[in-house]
């Protein structure tokens, strides 16, 4: 990412206008650029939100157009109003009890809130792995690799490994880490790290390549020590770049996560889907789906927010 | 430049005007060989130059011909392949904030505000907070950027960046200035701005210039002494007399115009008629 700001600080070089002579103090700073109009940023809002309202109208129209079934009352493409209505209810069957809500297999009713109540608990399940994963696998994929790339023997031992790691089908060996760690929290987790640490470790040794040269130079000229030259300035312009890597390792952080309740795990939202999938429950499977997506995407929202003010400094910030 | 009319002086008048701050450098058969697939290739060859202290020495020469070799070695962060590099004395082994750089891209940490950059070198050597602030207040004043020390590097434009550097590497007290076609990327007038501010710094601290530069105007406009590279040696090693400050008129000036066509005989460009 460094290398996109050198670009652009070089591109403002150019453009800059001749100051006027004897301007040194009357020169102005240079004003970020103003950001897209309100007026256009409302259009666009308004338009992803008839995009979502046009794709919804399509998957009630499939509904409508094909009407197999998996088993009889079961749909292959569940409506709006089965997906709203029943499928809430159902989900009721995955509450545990509690909260003055009794469990449909204690005999409760199946009920809406029963089944928000399943959403919640589950989801809430599904979301403490990924948090657990996430900062274990951040944190110690960064570490390494920081160690790694801080010597110039480590970036040429670590070269091959490296990028085999990047092509490893990682998803493919969860029943390895369950029969390692087990198929409850620590199994998932467990998984989540390592799927998560080493998006994190690739990216920060490639981001650590791609540091410019004159950064460290300056630092060194200006009589910074390794250590000192090493914070101060590999890891701050670092960040531009471990923004995208923050993003890939949520994206990757859910995947891993779901996939893991697929197998053995008692909770989680992943698990729901599995088990609707032993009954032909498309409905639940559909509405899980959206769960996650609105989940993730939150999720991704917020991390967005809280790393955009890492990279204040950033020539035209955007996030 | 109207700006330009204080101080009528001459290089030697300036030279005995105060304590002198910079150190002698001193280089000594000086080679730097790279290794290009399997081909080798001689980027300095046989240097041996000593630059005085406080003297203010310009390195013209075409693209790839040595000078910015010959400057990375100085600063440290290459090493000759043979031959030895010594400032006062002490032979140079690495950075130090003895040897102070100003590049030719832009080196300002855009993560750090302007102010935390100019006291960087400072902080690195563990000059207390107050003392490096107010020396770092003082150059950001002399290069007439203390309305931006608060401002990240991305507001400034691409000359008040290079004044940043400037203030930058004066704060850090270096005994010797290396700067590598410092000004090549901004425009003209900025340039001329630039020029002035630096020899004014110059003659302020005392400290020893070495200036990289393809431009031999701007040579003759800031040096004292103008060192000619081409394929790796020098080639020619003039002294500039002349009166500072030099306003534009003062490269017209006979004298001036025959030490231009001097160095751009040495450059590889005849010219006809003596100019």
């Amino acid at each position: 990412m460094t290398a996109p700001v050198a670009e652009r600080a070089k591109e403002k070089l150019s453009s800059d206008p001749a100051p006027v002579a004897g301007a040194s103090k009357a020169e102005k700073l240079v004003k970020p650029k103003a950001n897209r109009p309100k007026l256009n940023s409302r259009l666009y809002t308004l338009g992803s939100v008839l995009v979502v309202v046009v794709l919804a109208g399509l998957w009630q129209l499939v509904g409508i157009i094909d009407t197999r079934e998996v088993r009889p009352g079961q749909p292959f493409f569940p409506g709006w109003q089965i997906v709203l209505t029943d499928t809430v209810t159902g989900l009721a069957d995955y509450w545990r009890g509690g909260l003055g809500v009794e469990s449909v297999s204690a005999g409760g009713e199946r009920t809406y809130i029963g089944g928000l109540l399943a959403i919640v608990s589950h989801g809430w399940d599904t979301m403490m792995r990924i948090i657990a994963g996430l900062l274990i696998g951040a944190v110690i994929g960064s570490l390494v690799a920081l160690v790694v790339s801080g010597s110039v023997w480590g970036r040429r031992l670590f070269a091959m490994p490296t990028a085999f790691l990047r092509t490893f089908p990682l998803l493919g060996l969860i029943p390895m880490f369950q029969l390692w760690f087990g198929t409850a929290f620590a199994g998932a987790v467990t998984f989540i790290a390592v799927a998560v640490g080493v998006i994190f470790f690739t990216g920060v040794v490639n981001a650590v390549a791609n540091v410019d040269a004159i950064y460290v130079q300056n630092a060194k000229t200006l009589g910074a020590r390794p250590i000192r030259t090493y914070v101060t300035v590999v890891l701050p312009s670092i960040l531009p770049e471990m923004r995208s890597t923050i993003q890939l390792s949520l994206a990757m952080a859910w995947t891993a996560a779901i996939a893991s309740e697929f197998v053995g795990a008692q909770s989680g939202l992943g698990y729901i889907v599995t088990h609707a999938r032993y009954f032909g429950f498309v409905d639940r499977m559909f509405l899980i789906g959206i769960v996650v997506v609105i989940m993730a995407s939150l999720t991704y929202y917020l991390v967005s927010r809280v790393t955009k003010r890492l990279v204040v400094w950033m020539p035209d910030a955007q996030g | 430049m109207t700006a330009v009319t204080e101080n009528h002086k001459t290089t030697e008048q300036v030279e005995n005007s105060g304590p002198v701050h910079g150190a002698e450098l001193v280089a000594t058969n000086v080679n730097k060989v790279y290794s290009r697939a399997g081909q080798k290739f001689h980027a300095v060859e046989d240097v041996s130059v000593t630059i005085k202290p406080g003297e203010f020495v310009c390195i013209v020469g075409p693209s790839g011909c040595g000078k910015s070799t010959m400057m990375n070695m100085a600063t440290g962060l290459l090493e000759p392949t043979d031959g030895e590099l010594a400032l006062d004395g002490e032979p140079i082994r690495g950075p130090s904030p003895d040897r102070g750089l100003v590049f030719q891209k832009d080196s300002v940490f855009p993560w750090m505000k302007v102010i935390d950059n100019v006291t960087y070198g400072l902080k690195c050597r563990g000059v207390p907070k107050e003392e490096r602030m107010s020396i770092a207040r003082k150059f950001l004043a002399e290069v007439n950027l203390t309305h931006v020390e608060k401002s990240w590097p991305k507001e400034l434009s691409g000359g008040m960046l290079k004044r940043v550097a400037i203030a930058t590497a004066f704060s850090n007290a270096p005994k010797l200035l290396l700067m590598d076609e410092p000004f090549a990327s901004v425009d003209y007038v900025t340039r001329l701005q630039l020029q002035k501010t630096v020899l004014d710094l110059w003659a302020e601290h005392r400290l020893t210039v070495m200036f990289v530069t393809h431009d031999v105007d701007e040579a003759l406009t800031l040096a004292d002494r103008i060192i000619v590279m081409t394929n790796g040696r020098v080639v020619d090693d003039r002294r500039v007399a002349a009166e500072r400050p030099r306003r534009l008129e003062a490269l017209s000036t006979p004298t001036m115009l025959e030490h231009k066509a001097s160095m751009l005989q040495h450059l590889g460009l005849p010219t006809e008629g003596g100019a």
